[in-house]
């Protein structure tokens, strides 16, 4: 089986080698693209596959496997044609093949119940074959099934399939394989009347040398940037719970990952919005609010039912309770020393009136350092969606949803006015965000 | 409070999209004989659904099951569609420039409760302000069908 899928086609065929033969009896095989929006998910029940190895010395195994690529559905038809026809070209290159020549780093010699390995070997889609190594575990249970599972990367470009420019718009550059297969060992008679196992020979006349090409190291990951902070108050008053719950995600409901800090300061602003941090927060500081007549343009009459409110719209909560907001309270009235108006909110409505002109007419570079002011402060880690994807979405929509103006479906993002985030610093910003320039670098922040 | 301007302005909608109100049977406690005219006038015109909606969304603000939607949203854009919708759908010489029910509410997971406390404060609205109960009838008639379209929940 060395290389070769033929030889795998040989051995299916002919009926013996030294080493037991297993053949695929179930299993499936997925694949994910990473998308803005909603990664797309493909699979397929329709594989085959043999594998060549005694339990004995598994690491010396080899084998194939061969998915029908005609056969993945992703869930919407015409998605699956288009990538029939215009992506994976089926017609052409039906078959994606994972030939697996040798396992290295096996977890024991011998394979007596779960094993993980490498496999050592080549995958071929769309007329390229390329060397690959794939991490798998493996197990053999009481009854001699085998079961291997795996996951490995494909990224496009490596086998000259074209990013995908009309359906696939928007959609990353790589897709992670699964696949999870069952396999039954095959009986040491003639196989004539089995089925027989349906591969092929490779598609392509040359095949590359075996020896896998050296993975590139991954780039060191940039440490994420922390919300820095230090607790005001010490001890296990009103005020200090409050000051906790302020910095705690645990105060929303299920899923959520925000935390009032997120939005709101808790220093004095007067000298600039911009914290040690380094982030702008997108909410007034909450340093002298206390003493506000009124919150929320009326909504609410103290800070504690404002926070309530908070909680509910940004925090996926379902309000606080009597004591939470009365913590909560406790710790804004502790920072504030000094009287203040109710908040104006012209500015406020006024930033959700109407979309940013010309709003890729700004300087990328310059919204790339912005966007690490105004927005990483939650979405750098991931902390919260879409998925930070800079180059991939449309200006208006990013617009849209920074000031919230009407139609824009954030589920907890708050809404930037044009005195915190002015004009010219979004119209930066959001040519950033959708310069096709931009978009290399997101796929690998999004990886780990 | 997001609720509550919703369900107003889905009230409103179904009036708007309705055909022409074509004049309705007498209200009870009209007389008999009174001439038919539209549900707009025998409300008191614009000036008495602004004073409406003003005390409507006075009790949503101070809602706490409802207003928080509203809260984030914006007030006073919020305050012209309400008026725009109650006054072109009671038969008013207004145009409602707002987004239909569905899309206007849509993600923002409103349940039946909220949806009721709304209607809840629009009585309470109106009863403030000594509306007949034929007129209240109808104007109640339009917000009930849209409970469809603004609530999340089965």
């Amino acid at each position: 089986m060395k290389t070769l899928f033929a030889v795998v086609v040989t051995l299916s065929s002919v009926a013996f080698a030294a080493e037991p033969q297993w053949v695929k009896t179930r299993g499936i095989v997925r694949f994910v693209v990473e998308g803005p929006l909603d990664d797309v998910i493909g699979e397929t029940r329709q594989s085959s596959g043999v594998l060549t190895f005694s339990p004995e010395a598994w690491s010396k195994g080899t084998g194939a496997i061969a998915v029908e690529l005609g056969t993945l559905r992703t869930g919407i038809d015409q998605r699956d044609k288009d990538m029939r026809v215009e992506f994976l070209e089926t017609s052409r290159f039906p078959r994606a093949v994972l030939t697996i020549d040798a396992i290295e780093k096996p977890s024991s010699p011998a394979l007596t119940g779960v094993a993980t390995g490498e496999v050592v070997g080549s995958f071929e889609l769309h007329g390229v074959r390329r060397a690959v190594r794939v991490p798998i575990s493996i197990k053999l249970d009481a009854e001699g099934r085998v079961r291997v599972s795996g996951k490995f990367e494909v990224p496009f470009a490596d086998f000259n399939v074209q990013r995908p420019q009309r359906l696939f718009l928007k959609l990353g550059d790589t897709a992670v394989v699964t696949f999870d297969m069952g396999f039954e060992k095959r009986e040491e008679k003639p196989a004539v009347a089995q089925a027989p196992v349906v591969i092929v020979a490779p598609t392509v006349a040359t095949v590359q040398p075996a020896a896998a090409k050296p993975t590139k190291p991954k780039p060191p990951r940039k440490p994420k940037p922390a919300l820095e902070y230090t607790f005001l108050f010490k001890g296990d008053d009103a005020k200090a719970k409050g000051e906790k719950l302020f910095h705690s995600a645990a105060l929303g409901g299920e899923g959520n990952k925000m935390t009032c800090f997120h939005c709101h300061a808790k220093s004095d602003e007067r000298d600039g919005i911009l914290l040690k941090d380094g982030h702008v927060r997108a909410a007034n500081t909450l340093f002298n609010a206390g003493q506000r007549p009124k919150f929320w343009g009326g909504f609410a009459s103290t800070a504690g039912q404002a926070a309530s409110i908070c909680q509910k719209q940004y925090m996926l909560g379902s309000g606080l309770t009597e004591e939470q907001s009365s913590q909560l309270q406790a710790f804004v009235d502790a920072i504030s020393p000094d009287g203040a108006p109710e908040l104006d909110y012209r500015t406020t409505y006024r930033s959700m009136e109407t979309l940013l002109r010309d709003p890729t007419g700004g300087d990328a570079a310059k919204g790339k350092k912005l966007a690490d002011r105004f927005c990483m402060t939650c979405h750098l880690d991931g902390r919260v969606g879409p998925v930070w994807a800079p180059g991939l979405y449309e200006p208006d929509w990013v617009v849209r949803r920074v000031r919230r103006l009407e139609g824009h479906q954030n589920k907890q993002m708050p809404n930037w006015t044009i005195a915190r985030l002015p004009d010219s610093d979004l119209r930066d910003i959001v040519t950033y965000l959708t310069s096709p320039a931009s978009a290399a670098p997101v796929f690998e922040r999004k990886k780990d | 409070m997001r609720s509550l301007c919703f369900a107003v302005f889905t009230l409103l909608t179904g009036c708007a999209t309705a055909p022409a109100p074509k004049p309705e049977p007498a209200p009870v406690v009209a007389p008999a004989d009174a001439p038919k005219k539209p549900l707009f006038d025998r409300l008191g015109g614009k000036g008495a659904i602004e004073a409406v909606i003003d005390d409507f969304l006075g009790r949503v603000a101070g809602d706490e099951l409802i207003n928080s939607g509203f809260a984030v949203g914006h007030v006073p854009r919020l305050r012209q569609r309400l008026v725009e919708l109650v006054c072109a759908a009671s038969g008013g010489p207004c145009v409602y420039s707002g987004r239909d029910m569905s899309t206007a509410h849509a993600g923002m997971k409103i349940t039946h409760a909220q949806f009721d406390a709304l209607v809840g404060h629009l009585v309470a609205t109106l009863d403030k302000f000594k509306v007949p109960a034929g007129e209240k009838g109808e104007l109640l008639g339009l917000l009930g069908p849209m409970r469809s379209s603004i609530v999340e929940e089965p």
